[in-house]
């Protein structure tokens, strides 16, 4: 239990704190730009789906980043404790932490007179865990956390200036429904648990 | 030019230019535009509609826009857009009456003094005139009137007629004001917002015969597309910028920094590579386009160059300007934080409006102009002017960014400029 400790600590230490900086950075911002004082049921969508899905890919994609230099793999490997399971702490301390950001901001939005509930709060953390999803695979797969930013953000748009029917982030704005969130939250643990599989792939091979 | 073309190669061989390329062209095709979905049709008479468009007309915009208010301020729900998002504004108590005053300015007798005086505040309900979407009804005559329940007496809105354009718009600026600005009642939205008219069969051929003579069916269809592939180059162009600079720092930035290249070339060199490699997929794309137009309209129809003075014109700025966003901000932290800087920059400026620019004009400091339109000549025209400066600020910003890193690259280089982040993390400086 002490080693789990302890790597959640040197993980907050040296890693997280840049993206727990962006993170409240992004919650900062969002009542800025979207306002989230009396909002309807309707328009409490629009922070929670056009912004706070960004969570997932300022926490999530840079999970596998500090050993992406195969110089530190390479060190990282060859040590007692599993790379996987660090990796596996890493990702449960970002998906807890996108959980308490976003129910922490539904509940500031519901005492700000904002009709929230909890359906609301799981549909974006839905979102959330999605685009995280994508982000950590292709930073998993291509070895790179910049692709792993640019691919969910290519979805993003994709989906805001069209629409991609079943698969869209949108649903709440656009329809005042949670149709597809499950789909959504299913897809995005797949892309994580797919990026764990593919990272342990490659260290193998490497 | 050999750095130059080595940076290009390097550009072009990694994952994330061919990512970022195949981005660009799936997006194309995603909008409709590539391959295009519709093509210019000459209008038939007789047509139930043909558009509407903006009348200018204050006798038209004045009464709309006070009845607007009014029945936002019945609900005390005003939509803004305050730095380009959707934002609903409730007034405190305070404001409300005041706002009501201006209400009051704006009618004739809009609310009897026997229910409510502007600033009359009746202790039951707080003061606020609380009235739900199933209590508002619209009036044949335009006016809007307060269903209230039943043995109450409803509450009429009629606009005073002897209210001038001029005292209008001192009260809808101080009602915009107090709203914290971005409302449909500031100048800039009013004249887009209200006084909506029919365009005439007249109209509609007038503007397609300006779509033949002056643009050559090619001209309105890169509108269109640049309209589109502007969205996309505001915003992918930072990633292919930030993976190049962020694999420097891995592998060989120490020696990048003891070559005895200047600076200036090098940054140069790089920044037009990057923009380079972006607009290569656009330039197969507008070649391609052009070449089912030729098909489409036949050769002597067509501006067979239209496609690619669009590309320089109006799209080449937009990609400057995030390339240079992309090159800067990580040059000087050697962070992604570029990525974030930018989807910022694009959300801002892609949401700004709520459409009402899409080709009613330009944004001084746009970085993706609007024109969701296939046609609308005489609009384009019309704020072409705007356009151009605009073009020509956004690039200046892209040359002002690559200036600005250029400087800190080479005080980079002799250590005098170290920007740590995050001292007790990992990502910090290489120096």
């Amino acid at each position: 239990m002490s080693l789990y400790l302890s790597v959640v600590k040197y993980n907050l230490r040296f890693n997280l704190l840049p993206h727990i900086a962006a993170a409240l950075g992004l919650m900062l911002l969002t009542p800025v730009l979207f306002g989230i004082t009396a909002l309807d049921a309707m328009t409490v969508a629009y922070p929670l789906e056009l912004s706070l899905p960004f969570l997932g890919v300022i926490l999530l994609t840079p999970v596998y980043t500090p050993e992406q230099d195969p110089g530190i793999l390479d060190t990282v490997r060859v040590r007692k404790t599993p790379h996987l399971l660090i990796c596996g702490i890493r990702i449960i301390i970002a998906v807890v932490l996108m959980f308490i950001l976003i129910c922490g901001f539904v509940l500031l939005m519901a005492a700000l007179e904002s009709e929230v509930s909890i359906a609301h709060a799981l549909a974006s953390y839905a979102n959330a865990v999605f685009l995280g999803g994508l982000g950590i695979l292709a930073s998993a797969i291509s070895g790179h956390a910049v692709i792993g930013y640019m691919v969910p953000v290519l979805y993003f748009v994709m989906d805001l200036m069209g629409s991609l029917g079943s698969f869209t982030m949108f649903s709440m704005m656009r329809n005042g429904t949670m149709d597809g969130k499950w789909v959504l939250f299913i897809i995005g643990i797949c892309c994580i648990a797919a990026s764990v599989w593919s990272r342990d792939i490659i260290t193998k091979r490497k | 030019m050999t750095l130059y073309r080595k940076e290009l190669g390097r550009v072009l061989k990694s994952l994330i230019f061919l990512l970022a390329a195949a981005g660009i062209v799936l997006f194309a095709y995603t909008q409709g535009v590539f391959p295009p979905h519709s093509t210019i049709t000459k209008p038939e008479p007789g047509a139930a509609s043909y558009g509407t468009k903006a009348s200018g007309d204050p006798a038209l915009i004045m009464p709309e826009a006070a009845e607007s208010l009014f029945v936002q301020y019945s609900v005390n729900q005003y939509t803004t857009y305050p730095s380009g998002f959707l934002k609903y504004v409730k007034l405190n108590q305070a404001d409300r009456v005041k706002m009501g005053e201006i209400i009051a300015e704006l009618s004739v007798d809009v609310i009897p003094d026997d229910v409510q005086e502007p600033g009359d505040v009746p202790a039951a309900n707080d003061g606020t005139l609380q009235i739900d979407g199933d209590s508002l009804q619209s009036n044949a005559d335009g006016s809007f009137q307060i269903i209230t329940p039943e043995g109450e007496m409803p509450i009429d809105f009629a606009f005073n007629p002897d209210m001038t354009w001029e005292r209008f718009s001192e009260l809808m600026a101080q009602a915009d004001a107090m709203l914290g600005g971005g409302s449909d009642f500031s100048e800039t939205w009013m004249n887009h917002r209200f006084g909506q008219i029919p365009v005439t069969y007249e109209e509609a051929l007038a503007d397609y015969e300006l779509t033949v003579s002056h643009d050559k069916m090619t001209g309105a269809h890169a509108r269109l597309f640049s309209d589109y592939m502007g969205i996309i180059l505001g915003l992918l162009p930072v990633f292919p910028a930030v993976f190049l600079c962020l694999s420097d720092r891995k592998n060989i930035a120490s020696m990048l920094y003891t070559r005895r290249i200047s600076s200036t070339r090098f940054i140069l060199a790089r920044f037009l590579a990057l923009v380079t490699a972006v607009m290569i997929p656009v330039l197969i794309m507008c070649a391609v386009l052009t070449g089912i137009h030729v098909a489409d309209y036949g050769l002597g129809n067509i501006d067979i160059l239209a496609y690619f003075k669009y590309a320089f014109f109006w799209m080449l700025p937009t990609a400057m300007a995030s390339t240079a966003v992309g090159l800067f901000f990580t040059t000087l932290t050697n962070t992604p934080v570029a990525i974030a800087i930018q989807l910022l920059w694009w959300f801002v400026d892609t949401l700004g409006g709520n459409g009402v620019y899409s080709f009613l004009g330009v944004r001084t400091l746009q970085v993706i102009p609007r024109h969701n339109a296939l046609g609308k000549t005489q609009a384009y025209l019309d704020y072409l002017p705007d356009l151009i400066q605009n073009r020509i600020w956004i690039a200046l910003i892209a040359v002002l960014l690559v200036a600005f890193t250029v400087f800190v690259f080479s005080a980079k280089r002799r250590g005098l400029l170290h920007v740590s982040v995050f001292k007790r993390s990992k990502v910090q400086s290489a120096i």
